[in-house]
């Protein structure tokens, strides 16, 4: 028998025990025993039906391992029927798992890909996903897209630099809570502030409003092209917007940031940081 | 008031339907699968329509603050294509098990064709399997006949006539579907099939047990509002609030329900529209007009 997945073997104990964790483990056997792609799809299907939709809190040891595993964890709700489907999509033998997901991402319903997108990270050759996080942030369904977009450690650690940028620019589209991308700071790049400083200037002709947490991305890249946006922002802007654009220009090290704002009368200390603007910013939407 | 429009065929009409509909009460709707008005050919086509039935349409309605829910089926129409009919009975399992999935269905016959009646056939027995309800859809030309055999064939096969809902009926049909035990229901057609003039004297007539009233609002002329509209003619002349409440909310919610995938806490304890989930980009609610009321004049900017 192949050894048990690392989700089956952490997210197991977090099934209702009575009859939610007999149905899985039935199931479980089942596809180790003749994998059938049949069976496995009505059983993903079926775990909504079969394992309560009630939101898990794990704790202490058990929180700490899962996290060990699969990063940011707790930051978001999981239910036991979403975990279900992660443990039987993790049951996959890695040879197979791509071809059969496929064809469930094709046919899944609202749920079924939320599930789908939270669970990519904890698959054993999640790498071989990256094509299908693309697909994901083409979707329109803002559910589905945070759920592979927001507090999830597989964009970040796998998504190459096209592919990461895509997926924030669309986020930035659909008015998402930035801050909530997980290791935000660790994948900024030059090309990504570039586009942003586009997009601001193509939101300002429309007289449409620019998120304050668009210039985090600009953060750390201010070159002579950011600075009549970051200062038209920094004087002119919401209080939420001035103190983004202020950050932005106070932590660069490029002459005409440090001219300009030796030139202000601003005090620094207060500035919040960047996850407290994108959490007053989505309070304020 | 709140209303319950269980046949209409949202991925055919505009967010402008979807806003009238919430606006005069429309709660939560049924989207049975049907055909497009041209055959498909390729089975992929199913395919992408079933998964828009359980994915996208749901995620479009939740946005104007509607419950979606829908049927799967192979329609009567299509099942004439034999081997593409082959090809979607086998997509079927798949879909019939999703979340919002309250039937089998629109299925029964077209033109009653041997190969309508396989795969009627074969739908039924999924439906047992399944126990989810059965969606009857009555054919136009042959009426009469095509419901009454509809009805001994679901007898043929054991079915409970109260988990299976024949829809499309009119004056000629209502009776001996009702005396059989069937949810019966009434698609009110601007112009064709039902009016609801007629609908208001078939409530007077038989009375609330068992009648459903629905819209069947598709990519030909119909009126996604026919439910409230029915329901403001019915209360007009004086057909007893209560009935008109069983017809245009009740009767539906408790033959579907019956699927158990349908509860009245999804849109009681639902949240009002998530403003979380409006977005300005390459979407539904472009720009931020959430919570725009119609007005009367139509061009107005």
């Amino acid at each position: 028998m192949a050894t048990l997945s690392t989700a089956q073997e952490l997210l197991l104990p977090l099934i209702e025990p009575g009859k939610a964790m007999p149905w899985l483990t039935t199931k479980l056997l089942k596809l180790r025993t003749e994998l059938r792609p049949r069976d496995f799809y009505l059983a993903f299907s079926a775990a909504s039906r079969f394992v309560p939709q009630t939101v898990v809190k794990p704790v202490g040891s058990l929180l700490r391992d899962i996290e060990a595993s699969y990063p940011n964890f707790s930051a978001t709700e999981w239910t036991q029927d979403q975990l279900a489907r992660i443990i039987l999509m993790c049951a996959l033998p890695e040879d197979r798992n791509q071809a059969i997901l496929d064809d469930l991402f094709a046919t899944a319903d609202y749920r079924e890909l939320v599930a789908l997108y939270k669970g990519l990270y904890w698959l054993p050759n999640a790498a071989d996903f990256v094509g299908r996080a693309r697909e994901g942030s083409r979707t329109n369904m803002t559910g589905v897209f945070d759920a592979l977009a927001l507090d999830n450690p597989f964009p970040a650690a796998y998504l190459p630099e096209d592919a990461w940028n895509q997926l924030v620019l669309k986020g930035m589209f659909m008015s998402r809570p930035m801050y909530r991308f997980y290791r935000i700071e660790d994948r900024k790049n030059p090309t990504l502030a570039a586009i942003f400083l586009d997009y601001a200037e193509e939101r300002w002709s429309a007289h449409r409003a620019v998120s304050p947490e668009l210039w985090r991305f600009v953060d750390g890249y201010v070159a002579d092209r950011f600075m009549p946006g970051l200062i038209k922002t920094a004087t002119e802007g919401e209080p939420l917007e001035r103190q983004a654009a202020l950050r932005v220009l106070i932590n660069s090290d490029f002459p005409a940031a440090q001219a300009w704002v030796r030139s202000q009368n601003v005090t620094t200390e207060t500035l919040p940081d960047w996850d407290t603007i994108g959490r007053e910013n989505e309070v304020w939407d | 008031m709140r209303f319950i429009d269980p046949h209409v065929h949202m991925v055919s009409r505009t967010t402008d339907d979807y806003e009238a509909m919430r606006a005069a009460g429309i709660v939560a709707l049924i989207e049975p699968a049907f055909w497009l008005g041209q055959p498909r050919t390729e089975v992929g086509s199913f395919k992408d329509y079933y998964s828009t039935l359980v994915g996208w349409e749901r995620f479009r309605s939740s946005q104007f603050g509607i419950r979606h829910y829908c049927t799967i089926g192979l329609n009567s129409k299509e099942a004439n294509n034999e081997p593409l009919a082959e090809a979607v009975m086998e997509l079927l399992p798949l879909f019939a098990a999703k979340e919002g999935v309250v039937a089998i269905g629109e299925i029964g016959y077209d033109d009653q064709t041997p190969a309508e009646d396989k795969y009627f056939r074969q739908q039924i027995e999924l439906a047992k399997e399944l126990d989810l309800p059965i969606l009857i859809h009555t054919p136009h030309r042959d009426k009469k006949n095509g419901t009454y055999r509809s009805m001994d064939v679901l007898e043929e096969h054991g079915c409970d006539p109260t988990k299976v809902i024949i829809d499309h009926c009119n004056e000629e049909t209502a009776e001996e579907v009702l005396n059989r035990g069937y949810w019966t229901a009434f698609t009110i057609y601007p112009g064709t099939k039902m009016g609801n003039e007629r609908m208001v004297e078939l409530v007077k007539h038989y009375g609330p047990e068992r009648i459903i009233v629905d819209s069947s609002a598709d990519w030909g002329i119909s009126d996604p509002l026919s439910v409230p509209k029915t329901a403001a003619l019915m209360l007009e002349r004086g057909v007893p609030l209560e009935h008109v409440e069983l017809t245009t909310y009740g009767n539906a919610y408790k033959a579907y329900s019956q699927s158990g995938q349908m509860k009245e806490e999804h849109w009681e304890d639902a949240p009002e529209i998530d403003r979380s989930q409006l977005f300005s980009g390459n979407s539904i609610l472009r720009g931020g007009r959430a919570g725009e009321g119609l007005t009367d004049n139509i061009i107005e900017n």
